[in-house]
């Protein structure tokens, strides 16, 4: 869908639930569901309070939408099978540069990333921190992972044995 | 910076919103990852449980795998249902399939946990009656395919299915023997958005039920039904059938499927009229005609197709790619000649056992036509599989 109130050279000013200011262009900003919606509904003048989200996590959230606006804007003028070709090698460059970007984090950092992309609606971002968190999950037993994220278990010994036994009788 | 393996201390993963975990949730992709996730706590357990959309029984499984048969597994009853059902309230797709002795009091908990529910697998459910089809009515609005293949349910019940289901697209009758064409008519009539239904060996249905279904109605497998010249003509009324399948089924008159070509197949594209013994040439000359975008025609033991029906086919079949003409007896070279001149677009022609045909047809039609694969297998069942 078309935005007219969109521009290249429009910026939105976001602050942080700590109050520190970011300017963003309107262009990179569209990648979040909730400020494309809020520029569509044309209120985006002045400062846009984002209350859930701490400034060195919007820092994040800002560099992630910058990274990805640039990877769709550039080199528009090449042939279309060299095109392609381009496309497949920025695609794996992107996919390097995502696994890159989550891994420097630390868990704190990663959970403030899932929360924030969730409440700016971030699909893409949603998507990349959630399955780093899915990648500590997998292949380990309930132990395991409440030792891990440390989870205290409220079930009873009877509780766990009868959602073992139901288990066993559920097939996908 | 970068150890994700320790918590920097000021938040934890239970701080986290049930979206978050969700989504989260969503990534883990094998089910005893799924289960560890769910047994960590009750907060986990609970995303686990919502996020379920697809569950069966070991038993439905034994119907996909051989293999499994040997295994025993549990005898499901109205106990495991309900306890599966209260702990998955979110389910898109359920098969309870081969659960042979769940009775109708079984399906209670759909009328609470049901209305998510799209596809329901009921295959061989034999304790399941009229009254549990009248249960899935009231629990499972959204349902769009139902299989009931040998549920001794009856018109009644798939009158209040199909009243209470209108967007039901999909359903699989096989072998429900006591489903006349009486419980057809209340699915074609209340039913607009039908794509595909079995009623295969339904030895009740004379076809009459389909009469006036919807165009959207594309695929009907009556294998094996008592089909009646009227009847065909119910079961090509909608107009949009692009496959359709009456392999064996008993004729009245040889001339009775020559409706299929009056005009309301015009887009059928599969037709299997295997082992339709008493199918004429008439039939054939008016399906050849009628079924302009014929693609795969199996014509496999249909012994009274002679030649001015071999000739139809050449001349009229143009968009013909795969014909079946096993054990025909009636296949001689004249036939096979007009078939070799005609038919442009033939790939594959599965023939053998063709006893009029001599060797010298055969190399002539190989000569003429190298394009052309000639498979000696016979096959039964051709097109798409029961749509799910």
């Amino acid at each position: 869908m078309s935005t007219p109130s969109v521009s290249v050279n429009r910026v939105l000013k976001l602050k942080s639930s700590d109050g520190e200011i970011f300017e963003v262009k309107q262009t990179v900003a569209v990648q979040s569901g909730v400020l494309k919606q809020m520029m569509e509904d044309g209120c985006t003048e002045g400062e846009i309070p984002l209350n859930n989200v701490d400034s060195p996590t919007l820092a994040k959230i800002i560099e992630w939408c910058n990274k990805h606006h640039d990877n769709d804007v550039e080199g528009r003028v090449l042939s279309e099978e060299r095109e392609k070709e381009k496309e497949k090698e920025k695609a794996a460059d992107m996919k390097k540069w995502e696994s890159e970007f989550i891994d420097a984090l630390n868990r704190d950092e990663i959970y403030f990333l899932l929360t924030g992309s969730n409440y700016m609606d971030i699909k893409e971002l949603l998507d990349c921190a959630a399955q780093k968190v899915a990648d500590m999950v997998k292949g380990k037993t309930p132990e395991a992972i409440r030792e891990m994220f440390n989870i205290q278990s409220d079930f009873t010994e009877e509780e766990e044995e009868a959602i073992r036994k139901e288990n066993q009788w559920a097939f996908d | 910076m970068g150890d994700p393996s320790c918590d920097g201390g000021r938040t934890t993963i239970m701080d986290l919103p049930d979206d978050c975990l969700c989504f989260i949730f969503q990534w883990l992709d094998c089910s005893s990852g799924r289960e560890s996730f769910g047994l960590t706590c009750h907060r986990w357990l609970t995303i686990q449980n919502l996020s379920r959309r697809s569950l069966q029984f070991e038993c439905s499984l034994t119907q996909l795998s051989l293999s499994s048969l040997s295994q025993t597994s549990i005898n499901v009853t109205s106990f495991h249902v309900h306890r599966l059902l209260t702990r998955y309230q979110h389910l898109q797709q359920l098969s309870l399939s081969g659960c042979t002795e769940l009775p109708d009091s079984g399906l209670n908990p759909l009328q609470s946990y049901g209305s998510k529910l799209q596809s329901l697998y009921l295959d061989c459910c034999f304790g399941i009656t009229d009254n549990g089809l009248s249960l899935i009515g009231t629990g499972c609005p959204s349902v769009t395919s139902i299989s009931l293949y040998r549920c001794t349910i009856t018109d009644v019940g798939l009158e209040i299915l199909a009243n209470a289901c209108s967007t039901l697209m999909r359903v699989n009758l096989s072998y429900c023997s006591r489903i006349s064409d009486y419980g057809l008519e209340a699915l074609s009539q209340k039913c607009s958005q039908l794509k595909g239904v079995t009623v295969s060996y339904c030895r009740g249905v004379t076809g009459i039920g389909f009469r006036g279904c919807s165009p959207t109605l594309a695929y009907i497998d009556a294998e094996s039904c008592k089909l009646e010249p009227e009847g065909v003509m119910g079961v090509v009324s909608g107009g949009g059938l692009e496959f359709l399948n009456v392999s064996g089924v008993t004729l009245y008159s040889g001339g009775g499927l020559a409706a299929i070509g009056t005009g309301f197949a015009k887009r059928l594209k599969i037709l299997n009229l295997r082992m339709c013994r008493n199918v004429g040439d008439e039939s054939i000359m008016a399906i050849a005609k009628g079924c302009p975008l014929l693609q795969e025609w199996n014509l496999a033991l249909c012994h009274q197709v002679k030649i001015s029906g071999w000739e139809s086919i050449g001349v009229s079949c143009n968009s013909l790619q795969k014909l079946h003409v096993n054990r025909c007896r009636n296949l001689c070279d004249r036939g096979l000649q007009a078939l070799r001149d005609g038919c442009q677009r033939l790939l594959i022609l599965y023939m053998n056992q063709n006893i009029r045909i001599s060797c010298m047809a055969m190399e002539l039609f190989k000569l003429y036509r190298g394009g052309v694969d000639i498979k000696e297998e016979e096959i039964m069942c051709i097109g798409p599989n029961w749509i799910t």
